[in-house]
Order: structure tokens, then sequence, then C-alpha cells
């Protein structure tokens, strides 16, 4: 109804053109680095047929849940939705079905069993155990992909010893990251010593704490620190600087790894300040989650959802009509 | 339409045209406070409602997530401790997990093919591990913990606690390699029932909570045992959201939530039916306000244009009178300034009228008086010339004696005449005088008539005009004589009749044809010209005097007689 008054009003004033659609993008909290990153990027990819409202979820799905059954309640054609809770969504699934509302979900990843219930669900996202094979490869290439390892392995043992700074306990990523990894190198024919897992939320605060605690631990022997992901990674970077794992001796805030101390640190997501420190030597490398690619794809679903046009015309691959997988890149600065 | 709006009297038309336009002004602006008041009541009951789903919401989270940091804990220990070979220590860390976790009731770690790693329990564990549902549930997604529905504890032979089972596949070590197990985390639903009787949701308010396939994994309404109950269909249906629902009579808002990470829904229906309650209370109430307000407004308009139609309508029935003649009556009201001053006015008018008319009517009699004067003057100087005239024809003839006979007779006539100022003498005196005149003319026409009087003693003394009678045997004279034949007889008769004195004058003379007698009666009634001066002067006289009732009209017969009757009604003298 407000919408006609406004079309009306706007027809008075300036000739009525017509809206564009409003839709809501459902973030699950826009406190988190990488999703804050990825808002932007979608928000940069729309253009003249959509508008996109963004709905910060605080990390809570009882907010994210109001809000949704909101706009729902307001007859929008699509919901884009990063879940909170991606258990939870089936009520959301569900919900969205009743009243014929289509749903993208992005970067996490519902469960198949709920994905099954309605016809006009889709997700776009990156295979986590995809980014967690491609975090293995950047290991291997450390270790001068050699079984019998190089350098890199300091104490010469033939084993890589690692620790691992894993997100949270039970999340999809964390659990498919941490496991993938490490079977990826065994499978690989690597010797991998796990020193120790580090639960850190995904967090950098939570993972520089953490990690002080396993240079406690572990000091010297650590050979390699990976990490769920580029923020942990910063927080694990933060506290080896402290213990003087990381030593710039000429002080240009750059790491010689010719000449100075250093200690390779692994992330995964590709954030921009993530893609800094590789470049100034301090982040060993990262696995680029194609957040721009993701995008696109999200926009690019979106219109073609709104229009009603068939999605088989859309420039990403679909597999089982519902799943649109991008690829993630190495990124290191050898 | 607007015709029969113009019908109406005044009265009608303000009555109703004051009562629409508030009745319409009220219901107007009755229905906006409702639609404000109710718009912003909903409101704050959905608000309300909706916050307090999220506080309960909340506890069951935090407790439940509570519940999967415990289990995420144990799977770091377990990890740790099978790799170490150090299950006495895991069996430990689990008794002691649920010597600290009150609510926990049992913890074990399964191998894939049902068999027992570590148990927190002394308790005999049952065989057909691999067919709990608890188990099927991990392995078929490895990923997530699987929350069940509540039911007696299984993993145990002769469990007799009502507990709900987190289940998780996990890995452990096992003879140097990582293995995936089972871990089984069983959890009393007492901490369920107290964080729901934690949460005020008003009498009959409950919580209901389901899994995502709709079973009833715990009810706070004991009602309430299974997925067919009412709450479990009204959540179900509307899956997440909130709605006004009604059960059983009562208004309860229902808000279905999703619980993180369990795959749990929650629902709570919270009793507002104090609030629409309140709601139908204030409804009512407006309706009585605007009933009284439109009763009182019809009320007070009706008083108000009876003030001014009562009196108005009294005006009007006073105009009527005075169409009837009535000037009399004077119109006395109470009411509205404008028609009091209406109704003075009126009155000042009325009695101008009256005033005037009054005026008039004294003019007329002024004017009536003069003319009957004058009338009854004309008779005398007539009479005398033709006395005088047989005086002098008598003188003439040397009758001494009669001419004095004659004069005597006249002078007893005029003192009459002259005596007395009244219009009316008694009929004996009026007699009298016409007797003298009678025997003067005897003496004139030397004793050709005869005359007679026949006067009725009961009219002797009933009033006729003065000279009346007089110019009707002066006619009878001058019309009756038949200078042939000597004698000719007059006779005067008088007598009542009804309630008139009649009196009539007869001679036997040659009479007069009834087209004469038509034209006699035209003449003295005014409607032509008159020849017998004598007759009309009675004529007009006896109307002016006595008014349509007296009469003069002549009887006759041709060659036989002429009879003039003078008819007066007794007691009838206008007032002159």
């Amino acid at each position: 109804m407000k919408k006609y008054w406004l079309c009306l009003f706007a027809l008075v004033l300036l000739g009525c053109e017509v809206k564009k659609p409003e839709i809501p993008l459902f973030i699950y909290d826009m406190q988190d680095a990488y999703m804050f990153d990825f808002e932007a990027r979608i928000q940069n990819q729309t253009n003249e047929a959509i508008l996109l409202t963004t709905i910060d979820g605080q990390n809570s799905q009882i907010i994210q849940n109001e809000d949704i059954d909101r706009w729902i309640n307001k007859k929008v054609p699509l919901l884009i939705i990063n879940p909170v809770d991606r258990l939870s969504v089936y009520s959301i699934i569900e919900k969205a079905k009743k009243n014929g509302t289509k749903i993208i979900f992005f970067n996490r990843e519902p469960l198949a069993q709920d994905m099954a219930l309605y016809d006009s669900v889709f997700y776009v996202g990156a295979d986590a155990a995809e980014s967690a094979r491609l975090q293995a490869q950047i290991i291997m290439d450390l270790f001068g992909n050699d079984t019998k390892l190089n350098a890199a392995d300091k104490n010469g043992d033939g084993i890589i010893q690692a620790v691992i700074l894993k997100g949270e306990q039970g999340h999809q990523d964390a659990e498919a990251r941490t496991k993938v990894v490490v079977e990826t190198l065994i499978e690989s024919g690597y010797a991998i010593e796990v020193l120790d897992i580090s639960i850190a939320n995904f967090d950098r605060a939570t993972a520089k704490a953490a990690m002080d605690n396993l240079v406690a631990l572990h000091g010297q022997k650590i050979e390699v620190v990976i990490s769920n992901n580029d923020a942990m990674a910063l927080g694990a970077i933060e506290s080896l600087i402290e213990k003087g794992f990381f030593i710039d001796s000429d002080n240009n805030g750059e790491i010689d790894r010719l000449t100075e101390t250093w200690i390779p640190v692994i992330g995964i997501d590709g954030l921009d300040i993530a893609m800094e420190k590789i470049e100034s030597g301090f982040l060993y490398g990262t696995v680029f989650n194609d957040s721009q690619n993701m995008a696109e794809a999200i926009v690019e679903l979106a219109q073609l959802l709104i229009r009603g046009e068939d999605i088989s015309g859309l420039s990403f691959s679909i597999s089982d009509g519902k799943y649109i997988w991008i690829n993630y890149k190495k990124i290191t600065n050898q | 339409m607007i015709n029969r709006f113009k019908d109406l009297s005044v009265g009608r038309a303000i009555f109703l045209v004051t009562t629409t336009i508030v009745g319409v002004i009220m219901l107007l602006s009755t229905a906006l406070t409702y639609q404000l008041i109710f718009a912003r009541t909903d409101a704050l009951i959905e608000s309300t409602s909706k916050e307090i789903n999220k506080q309960v919401v909340m506890n069951y989270e935090n407790y439940l997530s509570n519940v999967i940091n415990t289990s995420n804990s144990l799977q770091k220990y377990i990890l740790d401790l099978t790799k170490a070979n150090d299950t006495l220590n895991l069996e430990n860390l689990f008794i002691a997990t649920i010597n600290i976790e009150k609510n926990i009731e049992n913890i074990a770690l399964f191998d894939l093919s049902g068999r027992l790693i570590v148990s927190s329990t002394n308790e005999k564990i049952a065989h057909d591990i691999t067919e709990k549902s608890w188990f099927l549930a991990a392995r078929s997604n490895v990923d997530i913990h699987h929350f069940s529905s509540s039911h007696i504890e299984d993993v145990v032979i002769d469990g007799t606690t009502e507990v709900f089972s987190v289940s998780r596949s996990v890995y452990y070590y096992s003879e140097g390699g990582q293995k995936e197990g089972v871990l089984l985390i069983d959890i009393d639903t007492r901490n369920l029932k107290a964080l729901a009787i934690q949460t005020n949701l008003g009498s009959q308010g409950h919580i209901i909570i389901t899994n995502q396939g709709n079973e009833l994994i715990y009810s706070s309404l004991p009602e309430c045992s299974d997925e067919q109950c009412e709450s479990a269909q009204i959540a179900n249906e509307i899956v997440l959201g909130g709605r006004l629902v009604t059960l059983g009579n009562l208004a309860m808002f229902a808000n279905v939530n999703t619980i993180k990470y369990t795959r749990w829904n929650i629902a709570t229906f919270i009793n507002v039916d104090d609030i629409t309650n309140t709601k139908t209370d204030t409804l009512y109430r407006i309706i009585w306000i605007f009933l009284i307000t439109v009763i009182a407004i019809a009320i007070s308009s009706a008083v108000f244009s009876m003030r001014i139609t009562k009196p108005m309508n009294r005006l009007k029935e006073h105009i009527h009178l005075i169409q009837e003649g009535d000037f009399d009556t004077m119109v006395n009201v109470e009411g509205q300034r404008e028609v009091v001053v209406l109704a003075d006015a009126f009155n000042s008018m009325s009695n101008r009228i009256k005033g005037l008319m009054q005026k008039v009517l004294m003019e007329q009699v002024e004017k009536r008086k003069t003319h009957f004067i004058a009338l009854q003057n004309q008779i005398n100087p007539h009479f005398l010339y033709n006395t005088l005239d047989s005086i002098v024809w008598l003188s003439e003839n040397n009758r001494n004696k009669d001419v004095e006979r004659a004069i005597i007779a006249l002078s007893k006539f005029f003192r009459m005449s002259i005596s007395d100022q009244m219009n009316t003498v008694s009929l004996k005196d009026e007699v009298e005088h016409v007797r003298n005149y009678l025997l003067i003319q005897q003496i004139r026409y030397q004793h050709t008539f005869r005359f007679e009087f026949d006067i009725d003693e009961e009219v002797e003394n009933n009033f006729v005009l003065k000279l009346s009678l007089q110019p009707l045997v002066e006619n009878a004279i001058i019309h009756g004589i038949k200078p042939e034949e000597s004698f000719t007889k007059i006779v005067i008769r008088a007598f009542q009749r009804d309630s008139f004195t009649i009196v009539e004058v007869y001679n036997e003379g040659y009479g007069m044809t009834q087209q004469r007698i038509d034209e006699i009666h035209a003449m003295i009634r005014g409607e032509k010209e008159s020849e017998s001066m004598g007759l009309k002067n009675v004529y007009q006289r006896l109307r002016l005097y006595y008014g349509s009732q007296a009469d003069l009209y002549i009887e006759s017969e041709l060659d036989e007689y002429t009879k003039v009757t003078m008819k007066i009604p007794i007691g009838w003298e206008v007032l002159i």
C-alpha cells in the first residue's frame, strides 16, 4: 500500500518511474569482517534493476527470524539470507514456501534435507572442503612440494609440526576445513603432526589469546600455523610478533623472508587486510574465498528470480538445480 | 428528498439536522479513536509478546548452547585423551562433567558398531545401540549435533529418567589412528521445565517445543501431550513469527521461533486475554459514550426546537382565532426571545386592529343616527304642508267650524311630535297621533272615508317608531279613497304574532296588481327611484332601527283592498 502511495507521490513529482524491487539482504553479523566486506561487494553489484536493503542479524537467529518474518509479511518476492544458524533455516524455508517467497542462501549452507523442502530455494557459496584442499596445497608448496620436506621442516624429522586454529566447534566450515586440510596432506603422502587444535571461533582476539597459549606450550616446535580463516590468522600473527617469531630487523614494516625471522601462518578468506599482510610478508598465504564472484552470482541470480526468468540462463553453473559453487584461489606472494 | 425536507416543520428540521450532523461527526471521531487505540494496543501486544518470546528463546538458547559447548569441549578431550590412550581419565572427565552439570544424566562414547568406549555410568548398557534413533541421527549427518525428542533414558537397560539426547559423530584415536564414533549426552528434561516455569506467560500461557519434524519435544501445558494438541497445531501452522490466536476462549499471542543449533522450534503462548478484554471494554465504553452523546444531543435539540416551535404553534392557532374574528384573546407565549418578541408584536397588532374596528363601527353608528334623524325630520314639513293646504281649502269654503277642529287636531298632533325627543313611542301614543291625523284628513276630505282601530291590548304598550304609522295611513288615504264611492273604510289593526308587533293598515281601495306591488317593494327597498317618499322613509327607518328582521310589505287584491303591514321585532332595538 505504502509503495503505491510513494509511487503516486513520485508520479506527481517526477513522473512515475518503474520502482526498483526492494529486496532484503540478511547478513548474520556485520561485525564479522569477512561478511562486512562481502556485503559491500554485493551492494556494489546492484544496479538499476534491484535495490538491496541490508539487515544485520547481530549474530542472533532470533533477531534475524523476526526480520525475516516481517519481510515475508511485506510480500517481497525474494529473500537473500546469510543465516546466523544454518540449522534453523528449515523454519525460514517452510515459512517462505507457505508465502511463495523465493530464497537465496549464501555463505552458510543449509542442510541438504532442508534445501530439499522447497523448489525455489538456492545456495550460493564455496565448498568448505575445497578451501581446505587449497590450503593444504599452499602448505605443500611451503614444504617444497616434496613429501621429504624442505628446510621449512625446522627440526628435519620429515614430519610437519602444525597447530590449527579452528573456528567454532561444530561449525560446518571449521569442522570441514580442519578435517580436510589434514586429510589432504596425509592423502598426498605428507606426515603431519597436529601439535594442537585451538578453538578460536573465527575471531581475531580469541585467536591471539589462543596463540599465546600455543606458543607457551609448543614454542619452537611449531613449523606452521594453519588457521580456518584470515581473522584468526591475523590474531595469531599479532601473538607471534609479540613472542619474537617475526623480527623486522630493518624496521621497514615488511618481513624479508630471506633475511628476517618469520613463521608461516596460513589463513582462508582473502580479506583485504590479509592481502596486505601477505604483501608485507607477515602472512604466508591465504585461500581467497572469492566473495566478488559470489556477489556477482547472488545479484545475477536474484534478478532472474525476481523477474521469474529461467535460471538456466545464469552465467554461473548450477548443480542440482539449487547450488552455485564458487571456486577458491590460492594467494601467496611467492 | 429535498422537497420532503422542505415539508418538514422547523422543529423536525432542527432536530434532524443537529442530530445527523452530530451523529456523523461523533461516528467518525469514534471510529478514528477506536482505530487509533486499537492499532496501538495491537502493536503493543505484538511487541510485548515478541519481547517475552525472545527472552524465553534466549533462555533456552543459553541453556542448550551450554550443552553444545560442553560437547565441543568433550570432543577435544576425547581426541587428546584417546590419542594418549588414557581412557581412564576420559571416564573421570565424563563423571566429573555430570557432577558439575547436574542435569546431564549420562555421557557415553561409542564406536560405529555400537560398542561402548567410555561412559559415565556403571549401569548396564543396552545392546542395540546402533538402532537407537540418536545414534542413527548422529550418523545421518556427521557435521552437527542432534537433539532428540524427550524419551526415557535408553542408553542403559532399565533407564527411568526422562531425558533428551544430544548426539554427534566425533573423532577419537584407537590403535594409533583416528576413528569415527558417536558421542551421546543424555540430559534430564527437568531444566526445560524449570526454564518454562521461570517465565511468566500469564494464566494458561505455555511453551511448546517441537523439532523440525513437528514432533513434540516438550510442552509446559499438561493437557498438550502430543503433536495433535491444538497449541502444537497452531505452532506448526505459524512456522515462524507471531499472531493472535484464541485457545480455549482465551486470547493468546502465539510466537514461534527457532532455538539456535538445535533444530528445535519453540512456541510461546502468552495470555493477552486481559488486554484484549480491555480492548473490548474500551470498545463498549466508546459505543456507550457515542450513544449517550447522540441521545443527549437528540434530546436537547428536541427541547430546543420545541422552545421555538411550541410558541410558534400557539401563534399559529391564535392567527386562526383572529381569522374567525376573535380579537379579544391575547396570545401568551414563553420561549426564545425572538418568538416572544414576535408574539408581543402580534398582540399589539391585534389590539390595534380591534381599536380600528371599533372606531369604524362607531363611525357607522354616527352616520346612521344622522341619517335617521334626517329621515324623521322629513315627515313634518310634508305633513304640515298638506294640512295647511286643507285648512286653507276649508276656510275658503267658509267651513269655520271645520277649520277650528282642524287646527285643534293639528296642534295636538304637533304637540305630540314635538313633545319628546325619543325616537320610539308606545303604540297607544302613535295610534292617538294617527287618530288626530285622520280627524284632520276627514275634514279635508269631507268625510269621504271612515276609519276604525282594532288594537290588541297586549301590544298597546309596545314601542314603535315615532311617526311610522302616520305615513302608512296617509298613503291609504291618498291611494285608497275612491271619490265615486263614499265611505271608503280604513282599518288600522295591531296585534302580536310570534315575537313581532304587527301593525296593519287596511283600505278598501282599488287595490293593485302584483306587478305594481313588486315595483313599490323595489322602490321602498331603495332598488328603484322612489315615488312614494313616505313608505320608503318608514322602511328605511325600520331597518336602521331594528335591523334586517323588521319589515314593511304590501298585500293587495285588485278592486278589493290594499294592506300595508309593518313587522317590528319586540325588544330588538338597534343601538342608536
